[in-house]
């Protein structure tokens, strides 16, 4: 059974595709720590948060049936500290997170503490439209804005977005239960600090601090500038009849997107319009305070929630400059090219493979023994006596093919 | 720290698993005066729309159903994206996450979510009993033969010439595209879909249709084009009328696919979801096909509540089948039927209704209940 067992459940955009990679590609270093992170691919404990809330995706969901369970198996299995992370976790119900916890061990003395990382809704919100569109959305900046802003919060988006990023309700269903000092906030830098800020808060958090990790991390979840995700946009609301989602992850999410547009860094950043930056700092501010009464440990600043001023000037993604939309989409043409250039050298060589072994096939079955064989198998089949014969060597032979 | 409220909930949740059917907004009126339950922090209420999908069991089931199905409803996880859980309203001031709700306020769908969850917890365990596809030895006599086209058609009758030693393929082989009209080739895509994995809703299948390609399957004239191309045009015969095949298949007779309302099929579509977290896609499409279908097929439907095309896709679907139509003739393939069987749309314009679904899932989880009190 686990001694403690650290649960990092989000949110979103807080630089939780850099720190699963370290942890990811560092399992060694860490195991000798005595920590264990309960990974045999890179987004096993993604499919775990899968299988726990029952959430489909794009037909991933047929690879995490029974991820949870087998990620809680070996967790209760290792004897020290293990870690878990994945902020699609932060979405889950009270009642899911009661069995999860059970799971872990929670009732039988191992000690759970909850990690959220968290930064400004200032920032949180264009990412979160940006992560809708590199995820097939259609939907306009204006219309994501509108149904974030309803109290309702009836439709999927406001749904989704709220549960992954309202910091105490977030809190209020995973640390339930818990003492304070075992629930963690790691704010997110506002931006100019030192580079390796949110690391070192990671390393505390965690406990990281002394290890030599693996930091040359190769994901990452890239932003992307205003005329890009304007061009995303324009490429979904286009392909997405036609494409299947199945293509559409390597290619556009990770070849356009992240490979290709994210790249451009010279062109306008996303930001809030000056019209909603009130609102969003006043909830990240409330949620600061929220945070800041119930005793948790916060790691980094809560003065990181006020977020930063409105921008100036502000580019609507509804109107971007379209020469600069252009120039994005010459860069996609390219990358599309060079990818299916490559794809036709693959399938050149496949063609090349294939015909080999044709070939050699020919050749075999020219071979007079063969030719001898398989007259015989036929004849033998033909009766009852010679497939007896038959049953009794292949079972001397040791296997079941039916073939020879 | 629990609230009173919270108790006056979890009297509630007992009320419901003894079979009750007072609704919450009465139930906490009178909780006011005096029926509060003992509160406890340490266990998580279930959710409003769990609750809710349990009354209306109770309430279609003389004397509610049996506890053990009660633990089922309420521990189920809701099936699909959308919001997780729905919290009870009037158990006190809210300050975070969303609003709370009055169980009785919530829309069919959200039960559904439930019903479909508990559902395929029922059907799981069915798995070992599924049929396990056979390939009979092929009969040296046989037709060559490739059967396309409808899918809802085209499957069943395959798979049982394959059981049967007919399988498709072989040297000169004749192409039968199985066309339909194109109303009915839509739903019946939809529902081939439904019934073996997660598949997009009705409206959303028909809206994609709509603004890009048709789907493979329902387009008769793209498939046929396709298959003169690998095999030449001669070689590919579209077939008008199903009950032409065996004759020209070399067999007596194939099966018939069973008839399902449009209700019957979103239920479909919202178990495959829920299916996909517990068994691998080949169980599903078993589960589904051979067990959920037959149960839901052997309901009655009248011919209105069958798919049909909603008004507002018709305009569309009429000249999408009129150029199929045109491109059959214009392309000289061989036909069996009439042509003008392509353009003859059906007079229904059903879709799936959430009330409908909604009832056909409680119809089923109540006949499942009472197999459990029988067995038990």
């Amino acid at each position: 059974m686990a001694r403690r067992v650290l649960l990092h459940v989000g949110t979103p955009k807080t630089g939780t595709s850099y720190l699963q990679d370290v942890l990811f590609r560092s399992r060694l270093e860490l195991q000798r720590a005595g920590i264990l992170y309960p990974a045999d691919r890179f987004d096993a404990h993604f499919l775990a948060g899968l299988d726990l809330m029952q959430l489909p995706w794009g037909g991933l969901e047929a690879e995490a049936i029974g991820a949870w369970g087998d990620l809680a198996r070996r967790v209760r299995e290792h004897s020290g500290t293990a870690i878990i992370s994945h902020e699609i976790l932060a979405s889950a119900s009270r009642p899911q997170i009661e069995r999860a916890l059970d799971s872990l061990g929670a009732g039988s003395g191992t000690e759970i503490h909850v990690l959220l990382s968290v930064r400004d809704l200032v920032r949180q919100i264009p990412a979160e439209w940006q992560e809708n569109v590199k995820h097939r959305s259609t939907i306009s900046y204006e219309a994501f804005l509108a149904q974030l802003a309803d109290p309702a919060r009836s439709g999927r988006i406001a749904s989704w977005f709220w549960s992954v990023q309202e910091i105490p309700d977030i809190l209020d269903r995973w640390a339930a239960g818990l003492p304070p000092e075992q629930v963690h906030v790691i704010t997110v830098p506002q931006p100019g600090g030192p580079a390796d800020q949110l690391w070192q808060r990671f390393s505390a958090a965690f406990g990281l601090d002394g290890l030599a990790l693996r930091h040359e991390a190769i994901r990452a979840n890239p932003s992307l500038g205003v005329p890009e995700t304007a061009l995303v946009r324009r490429i979904n609301a286009s392909a997405n009849a036609v494409l299947e989602p199945r293509h559409y992850r390597p290619l556009v999410r990770e070849l356009l997107a992240h490979q290709t547009l994210s790249r451009r860094t010279g062109s306008p950043r996303l930001a809030l319009p000056p019209g909603s930056h009130a609102w969003a700092l006043d909830l990240s501010i409330g949620w600061a305070e929220e945070i800041r009464a119930r005793g948790y440990d916060v790691v980094g600043d809560l003065a990181d929630l006020a977020g930063a001023p409105v921008a100036v000037p502000w580019t609507d993604p509804a109107h971007p400059d379209e020469a600069q939309v252009a120039d994005a989409a010459v860069d996609a043409l390219r990358a599309v090219l060079l990818e299916t250039a490559r794809l036709r050298e693959r399938e050149e060589q496949l063609a090349r493979d294939l015909d080999d072994a044709h070939r050699a096939l020919e050749r075999a079955y020219l071979r007079p023994t063969y030719r001898w064989r398989e007259k015989t198998v036929r004849r033998l089949q033909g009766g009852r006596l010679g497939q007896r014969l038959l049953a009794l060597y292949r079972s001397a032979r040791g296997r079941s093919s039916l073939s020879a | 720290m629990a609230s009173e409220g919270t108790g006056i909930a979890w009297a509630w949740v007992e009320h419901l698993r003894a079979g009750g059917t007072t609704a919450w907004s009465s139930w906490l009126a009178e909780g006011a005066v005096g029926a509060a339950g003992t509160p406890d922090a340490t266990r998580v209420l279930p959710g409003a729309q769990n609750l809710a999908l349990l009354r209306r069991l109770n309430l279609a089931a003389p004397g509610g159903v049996d506890p053990r199905t009660a633990d089922a409803v309420l521990a189920a996880s809701a099936t699909g994206r959308g919001r997780p859980v729905y919290t009870l309203a009037g158990l006190g001031p809210h300050r975070w996450g969303p609003p709370p709700v009055d169980p009785d306020t919530l829309a069919d769908a959200e039960l559904v979510r439930i019903a479909a969850s508990v559902l395929a917890d029922r059907l799981v365990p069915r798995a070992d009993r599924l049929s396990v596809p056979r390939a009979g030895r092929p009969r040296p006599w046989r037709r060559r033969y490739r059967l396309v086209g409808d899918p809802w058609w085209a499957d069943p009758a395959r798979e049982r010439l394959v059981a049967a030693g007919r399988p498709p393929g072989g040297a000169g082989s004749v192409v039968l595209v199985l066309a339909r009209p194109l109303d009915e080739m839509l739903a019946d895509g939809w529902t081939a879909r439904a019934t073996s994995r997660a598949a997009v809703t009705y409206d959303r299948w028909l809206g994609q249709a709509a603004r890009g390609r048709l789907p493979f399957a329902t387009d008769a004239y793209a498939t046929a084009e396709t298959w003169a191309e690998r095999v030449g045009r001669r070689r590919v015969h579209v077939v008008l009328d199903p009950e032409a095949l065996p004759g020209l298949l070399g067999v007596r007779s194939l099966p018939a696919p069973p008839v399902l309302g449009a209700d019957a099929v979103e239920l479909c579509r919202r178990v495959a979801i829920a299916l996909g977290h517990r068994v691998d896609p080949a169980t599903r499409r078993g589960l589904l096909r051979e067990v959920l279908v037959p149960r839901l097929a052997s309901l009655p439907v009248g011919p209105r509540r069958r798919l049909g095309i909603p008004a507002r896709h018709r305009d569309w679907v009429a000249e999408r089948a009129e150029a199929i139509r045109a491109g059959i003739e214009a392309g000289g393939y061989p036909v069996v039927g009439d042509p003008a069987v392509l353009t003859a749309l059906g007079p229904s314009t059903a879709r799936p209704r959430g009330a409908g679904v909604l009832e056909l899932a409680v119809g089923q989880l109540v006949a499942a209940d009472r197999e459990t009190q029988g067995v038990s």
